[in-house]
């Protein structure tokens, strides 16, 4: 018998290109923008399109989970916008009760982060539940949710625009911008948070039980029934840390903006499959990609960007963010079924 | 008399196993012909034959009329109507529109005949079980078959359902209708058949007018096969070794499971045999917490795990090889140190970390002890042979450290080398202290390897067969409830 402990060159090489497919994608469009489009060679350009993907990625990093666990989260973009006016209504509580903390500049960061990451993850449990324990299939559980969180956002920010600064009894309260905002703000932050969370996404992912058994789930609940997993568990956790992640994009989308419009992270759910899906994990379930959710990310906004700069019309950024979608599934297929035959 | 089914010299193989050989058999019309035989006597397959849904290696099959196989499992559609059932794919229309009353009216017609009294608009989920099995029948009769095959009809029947059926099949019988009905349920045999023929191993090897016939008669005739297969030496257990597993009055919450009673020693090997149906995988996922329990006592080394989900069940000490390897078993497409390590990844934590390292060590060491045949650890599971894949599922078991093991149909699908080395792993065990209980429908399996061998039937412990009277015979007479 052969000497198991060392992978073959053969299968590492070739694991390698698999889990690499994405970021091997993302450089050779890189290439190609830099090459054709002269905006693409200032370093700014791309940090900015860093940031703008950052919001967007970190729930996309969320989705990873529960579409590796073989569901899906139709209600993030929702979740999102119901969980920056909770936010922003708390704040608003507070300050006109006169609370001190929160007429200090840090303490508006504290409260807007514990309100919107406790009400996000509240909402991602709400779904977990749904699909974990009342069985609903998770695209109608998340359907169903999509609605609610959106219509709730609306009612309480009665159908206008949130700011983050209030004007009570005369005087502006504080905003994040003092304190938080020069950091969260900031391009080169942005992204290091983006980089930071998907590395921790990645450890809980690849070397913690919980991400081996999201995989297992995704990939045959009944198998991982028998190997005593606690399959509900499972996904209510999936679905929780997306609404933790959904919350975390609030934080630091009133970084930069300050205010929370009622049809905030409308579509948000399209962008951050599309970002799962490029990035390489499969839509059926039990594979997972996250550092591919990362480069699924940055490939959409290079594209996005590559559209404004040449000035292609608005109305067909769908266009080009669908055929890509099809596009990643097909080439998923396909290099799954050489994978067979050559098993 | 005339005949209706000829079948001469039937011969078929699956792979390299001979299924059936040689078969010769004629039945005329209006007779009711019973089929027995054990577990993979050829039964099921000969029905397939003579329906046409499978092609034979050699050998004739002439029917002079129309066939219609009662499946199984339902094929219905249970958000149709049971009307649209009854003609479902071959609906009547005119002009592309169904005829909807004439469909409605064939329907009461048949039922009629039946006296089966349910409305053909009622929707098929709200049936009972019965009265699908009872739609099945009124679609066969829609067919204007000669022939019927009944294939284990009567298996989710009351007595007084089964009665009603067995009336309605003598009725269709003087009507002119021919019967095969398959069934290890002998005494029903006796009740409803003409004649009885034996498929053993393949080979017809009775077939005598039921007046002649017990339920012994035909449970013996069964049986008689010579030890093909050699087993390791028996592992005796010393009389005074302690009980490591009991179940007291066991029961599945859907009854499946009926007070089950039984206890195992500590290193010994217990045989479970019966018949399909017996409820013996559904025994095993009941002690595992994977089947919703209704009441009894489960208890491994004292303490009592009757309350234990599946997860805790593991992790204190029982492991359980399910029978599908690949449903329930493997993840396929994952590689085999994922899989070895499925059920006890905790043992690989520091601090909530996967350590990959030892993980690869120990699957290492399950590849070489159990000859795994692979190019890696990071081989798919769907890259193995069957007899491979079965080897590391064994490991995953293996790999919680259990001091019960369910083996239930280790050596299903695995070839004959492979077979030993399972037979042989198991005796290691045992002699390791491991008591293991060891499922399966291969009654020479049962009988080689285990000194001591419970029987089911109909969900419960019809009885048990030790030492010298652990033989085909014996297993037979209490797994088809004659004794």
């Amino acid at each position: 018998m052969g000497n198991f402990e060392k992978l073959s060159g053969q299968d590492n090489l070739k694991n390698i290109f698999v889990n690499a497919a994405s970021w091997i994608a993302l450089v050779l469009l890189l290439v190609v923008c830099v090459i054709v489009r002269p905006e693409f060679r200032n370093p700014q350009t791309l940090l900015m399109i860093a940031k703008q993907v950052t919001i967007v990625g970190i729930i996309a990093l969320g989705m990873t989970f529960v579409i590796a666990g073989g569901g899906i989260d139709l209600s993030v973009g929702s979740l999102f916008a119901f969980s920056g006016v909770s936010a922003l209504l708390v704040l608003k509580d507070l300050q006109e009760a006169g609370m001190a903390l929160a007429w200090s500049e840090g303490g508006v960061f504290l409260i807007v982060t514990v309100v919107a990451l406790l009400v996000g993850a509240l909402g991602g449990a709400l779904n977990g539940l749904l699909v974990a324990v009342c069985k609903i299939p998770p695209f109608i559980a998340t359907l169903g949710t999509l609605s609610i969180f959106r219509s709730l956002a609306l009612h309480f920010a009665e159908s206008g625009t949130l700011p983050l600064r209030n004007v009570i009894n005369g005087t502006a309260t504080p905003g994040i911008s003092e304190l938080a905002a020069p950091m969260i703000g900031k391009y080169e932050v942005t992204a290091v948070v983006f980089v930071v969370l998907t590395a921790i996404c990645w450890v809980l992912m690849k070397y913690t039980a919980f991400g081996r058994h999201v995989c297992a789930v995704g990939a045959n609940e009944k198998v991982a029934k028998f190997a005593g997993i606690n399959t509900g568990t499972v996904k209510l956790l999936t679905y929780t840390l997306t609404g933790l992640l959904v919350g975390a994009g609030v934080v630091l989308f009133l970084g930069q903006l300050e205010s929370v419009p009622n049809n905030a992270g409308n579509l948000y759910e399209l962008d951050a499959i599309a970002a799962v899906v490029i990035g390489g994990t499969a839509m059926s379930g039990g594979k997972a990609n996250v550092w591919g959710t990362l480069a699924g990310a940055l490939i959409l906004g290079l594209i996005f960007a590559f559209l404004n700069f040449t000035g292609t019309a608005p109305a067909l950024k769908g266009l080009v963010q669908g055929v890509i979608i099809l596009l990643s599934v097909l080439i998923q297929g396909f290099a799954f079924m050489l994978n067979r035959k050559r098993a | 008399m005339q005949t209706l089914l000829e079948i001469r010299e039937l011969t078929k193989s699956f792979g390299a196993a001979p299924v059936l050989s040689g078969v010769t058999l004629t039945l005329e019309r209006g007779k009711i012909l019973g089929l027995a035989g054990e577990n993979g006597a050829g039964k099921s397959t000969l029905a397939r034959l003579i329906s046409g849904r499978l092609k034979p290696d050699s050998g004739t099959i002439r029917l002079d009329g129309k066939c219609y196989v009662l499946p199984q499992e339902f094929a219905q559609i249970p958000t149709l109507s049971v009307f649209e059932n009854m003609f479902l794919g071959k609906e009547p229309s005119s002009f592309g529109l169904l005829k909807r009353t004439e469909m409605i009216r064939k329907t009461e017609e048949i039922f009629a005949r039946l006296g089966f009294p349910v409305d053909p608009k009622a929707p098929v989920a709200a049936l009972s079980v019965a009265e699908k099995q009872m739609l099945e029948i009124a679609k066969a009769l829609l067919n204007q078959s000669d022939l019927m095959i009944l294939d284990e009809p009567t298996t989710v029947l009351s007595k007084a359902e089964a009665a009603r059926l067995f009336e309605l099949l003598r009725e269709l019988r003087d009507n002119g209708t021919s019967l095969i009905f398959v069934s290890h349920k002998l005494d029903e045999m006796i009740a409803l058949c003409d004649e009885v023929a034996v498929l053993r191993d393949g080979v017809l090897v009775a077939r005598d007018p039921v007046s002649e016939l017990t339920p012994m008669d035909i449970a013996g005739k069964m049986v008689g096969r010579s030890l093909t297969q050699v087993f390791p030496p028996k592992t005796e257990v010393p009389p005074d070794a302690p009980v490591q597993f009991e179940v007291k009055e066991l029961s599945s919450s859907d009854d499946v499971v009926k007070q089950v009673s039984f206890s195992v020693r500590q290193g010994e090997i217990l045989g479970l045999a019966g018949l399909a149906g017996a409820g013996r995988t559904e025994l095993a996922e009941t002690i595992c917490g994977l089947r919703r329990r209704k009441s009894g006592t489960i208890l491994l080394n004292g303490q009592d795990l009757s309350r234990a989900g599946a997860g805790e069940i593991f992790r204190r000490g029982i492991s359980y090889l399910s029978e599908d390897r690949q449903g329930t078993a493997l993840l396929t497409e994952e590689n085999l140190i994922k899989n070895t390590t499925l059920a006890s990844l905790k043992n690989y934590l520091t601090l909530g970390f996967i350590r990959g390292g030892r993980e690869r060590v120990s699957t290492a060491e399950y590849i070489r002890r159990f000859r795994i045949k692979c190019d890696s650890p990071d081989s798919l599971i769907s890259s193995l042979s069957g007899g491979n894949q079965q080897k590391v599922a064994i490991a995953k078991g293996l790999d919680t450290h259990p001091r019960f093991f369910i083996f239930d149909e280790p050596t299903r699908g695995v070839d004959v080398g492979a077979r030993r080395e399972i037979y042989d792993f198991i005796h290691e065990l045992a002699e390791s202290g491991v008591s293991c209980l060891l499922i399966s429908s291969d009654l020479e399996e049962v009988i080689g390897n285990c000194t001591r061998v419970l029987v089911m039937h109909n969900g419960t412990v019809r009885g048990e067969v030790s030492g010298a009277d652990i033989n085909e015979e014996n297993i037979i007479y209490y797994a088809t409830g004659v004794k």
